[in-house]
């Protein structure tokens, strides 16, 4: 843009703006110089900025940047609902590493993107490699650290958010905020947590391990934003136990335990569990040894009565937490890794929200969604499961009463909810990102 | 001088912007090094916490801590060949080399015993980590079989409590739930 035509584009200053009142142009670039001198080039170029938009002369821009923006999963939903409910006041621009489009993103998570843009950044360390999944895990101090060319672009908007878990980009914006799903790495080599202004937690669970691990609290929190509320109101529940989880190569998800649990249940109850039928759901990417030894597990134990579904379709997916009486998540039992026990636990809100009555795992993030005996039943063995499924079988008068429990409870975790506090603390941020200027 | 108009002084200001944020793009550019451009230091050294680590880190941390102690205690360096390929000064360095070389009977004589020592660590310290691992297999399959225990309890539990319903006995008290 050319200096006349933003001067065409120049509106009325707001009243009370502090600079307007107080500066010329002369004062401004002897004040920018003076910054530039004391503490560094960037920090003068983010007076800039900071002055633009207190002068009213453009809309703040918003960058969210997560190196895994190119792959479908949870932690990136959670970072583009923030950006589509943010687009209204922000300028906002997806920031990734590898070709992605803004249609893609919209099937993938039925978001309205249409006022954000993506910028691509590649990083030479990975092109060279032909790597597909970008691994901060890999970076030593022995390299350079590739990452430097992300913190180079965040110092070209107001607000720079950091939606991955990747700690090794230095924030050079005037706002940082980082979006923790799970402190991962312990601080070594380009550890930049502690550089961010603000650090988002999507859990107590995670806020807990990020005070243990970092040694800093996080000054927010809040839940992922889940949308799978079925449309027509509530339906009529089948038999079903389901299991929504991907099906990872080394097993986090416990979907073995949950198969020997089943077995177990029809071996000894059959009169019980006749009828019921138990439905593991999940992504899996192709050649999956984990997957096979299910896949056998199933076919010598429970044939007829388990069913495994690979990568099934949206409306699949939904129609069976439509239909499922009972919902089973199991990941972190017997695990002593804190990463390896789930962080929030997406897929049982998605149950809950359709009336399924949790049986979880007792740890991690799903204690602070499933309030035992109340909304549904947590579990620390196979053998707790097996016991409180038996009591719903036999207890449908139960299993519906905390289905409703579990419906009213899932509404706390709802997009709407999620895009009104996201949209009231970045008002306050902006507020006072004015004020300062 | 009268006063200059807030609108006209914003604009000026705005096109001082303009020009201020091209000159320090342009800067932002020629500086290569971040710590440069932000003009302080960003990387520092972080303390290692083994005590807090998790099962999982201790075992990536033994594995890579192994590797390295092992290198350092590496096998006793071979005797070789004593030469140089300097010009002029060639002759001076060799007959150096070779008077150091004369000397390295007392100095394995003295390091000899360090030397084995450090071997025979890195050696126990490995053997150390894999009998950790093997009671580590061992502990995860106590806990499955304890598992294994736990579930038939709650199967004969549950029969139990039929067989109780069906001799029209009161079942167990088993309406409580645990404690979370």
């Amino acid at each position: 843009m050319t200096p006349s035509q933003y001067n065409q584009r120049v509106p009325r200053p707001p009243e009370n703006c502090g600079l307007e009142r107080r500066a010329t142009a002369m004062e401004l670039s002897r004040e920018i110089t003076q910054i530039a001198k004391q503490s560094g080039v960037q920090a003068a170029y983010n007076r800039l900025l900071q002055a633009e938009v207190a002068l009213g002369l453009r809309k703040p821009s918003l960058a969210i940047y997560d190196h895994a923006f190119h792959i479908i999963g949870g932690a990136q939903k959670y970072g583009l609902t923030m950006g589509s409910a943010l687009s209204d006041v922000f300028d906002v621009t997806i920031l990734a590493n590898k070709d992605i489009r803004l249609e893609q993103f919209e099937d993938w998570y039925g978001l309205d993107l249409s006022r954000c843009r993506v910028k691509v950044i590649r990083l030479p360390y990975y092109e060279e490699r032909n790597a597909f999944h970008i691994d901060p895990a890999f970076i030593t101090r022995d390299v350079v650290n590739p990452f430097h060319l992300v913190s180079r672009e965040s110092g070209n908007y107001d607000v720079f958010v950091n939606n991955s878990m990747n700690e090794m980009v230095c924030p050079l914006s005037n706002i940082s905020v980082l979006i923790c799903h799970f402190p991962e790495r312990r601080p070594k080599s380009y550890f930049y947590a502690h550089r961010y202004a603000i650090t988002i937690c999507n859990s107590r669970y995670t806020a807990e391990w990020i005070e243990k691990r970092w040694k800093f609290s996080p000054q927010r929190h809040l839940y992922p934003p889940v949308d799978m509320e079925a449309s027509g109101g509530e339906f009529p529940k089948k038999k079903y136990v389901l299991s929504v989880a991907r099906f990872e190569p080394e097993g986090t998800k416990r979907q073995r335990e949950m198969v020997e649990a089943f077995s177990t249940l029809t071996r000894e109850w059959p009169d019980i569990v006749r009828g019921w039928k138990f439905i593991l759901a999940g992504g899996s990417l192709p050649n999956n040894r984990y997957l096979s030894e299910l896949e056998n597990l199933v076919a010598r134990n429970a044939a007829g009565s388990i069913e495994l579904r690979v990568n099934i379709p949206m409306a699949e997916l939904r129609s069976l937490y439509q239909e499922a009486t009972l919902f089973w998540h199991l990941c972190g039992l017997t695990r002593k890794d804190p990463s390896e026990v789930e962080h929030f636990g997406m897929t049982t809100v998605e149950a809950m929200q359709n009336g399924s009555v949790p049986i979880v795992y007792d740890g991690g993030g799903l204690r602070e969604i499933v309030d035992h005996g109340v909304n549904g039943f947590r579990v620390r063995s196979g053998a707790e499961l097996i016991d409180y499924t038996v009591r719903l079988f036999l207890d449908q008068g139960l299993a519906r009463e905390l289905g409703q429990a579990a419906r009213a409870r899932a509404g706390t975790f709802s997009r709407a909810t999620f895009e009104m506090k996201v949209r009231t603390f970045f008002a306050e941020v902006l507020e006072s990102y004015r004020r300062a200027a | 001088m009268p006063e200059q108009p807030e609108h006209e002084k914003t604009r000026e200001l705005a096109a001082e912007i303009q020009r201020l944020k091209g000159e320090l793009d342009q800067k932002k550019r020629e500086i290569r090094d971040l710590e440069e451009l932000i003009g302080t230091a960003i990387d520092r050294e972080f303390p290692c916490e083994i005590g807090e680590f998790s099962e999982r880190e201790l075992a990536d941390y033994s594995r890579d801590a192994l590797g390295l102690l092992k290198e350092v205690a590496g096998p006793p360096l071979r005797p070789r060949s004593v030469g140089s390929r300097r010009g002029i000064l060639g002759e001076p360095v060799a007959f150096l080399k070779r008077t150091l070389k004369m000397t390295r009977f007392y100095v394995r004589l003295l390091l000899g015993d360090q030397m084995r020592f450090d071997q025979r660590s890195a050696a126990l310290t490995e053997a150390l980590v894999v009998r950790i691992g093997h009671y580590g297999e061992r502990l995860e399959l106590a806990e499955r079989r304890v598992a294994a225990f736990e579930e038939s309890l709650v199967i004969l539990k549950n029969r139990l409590d039929d067989l109780g319903s069906r001799l029209d006995r009161p079942p167990a008290a088993n309406d409580v739930l645990p404690p979370r």
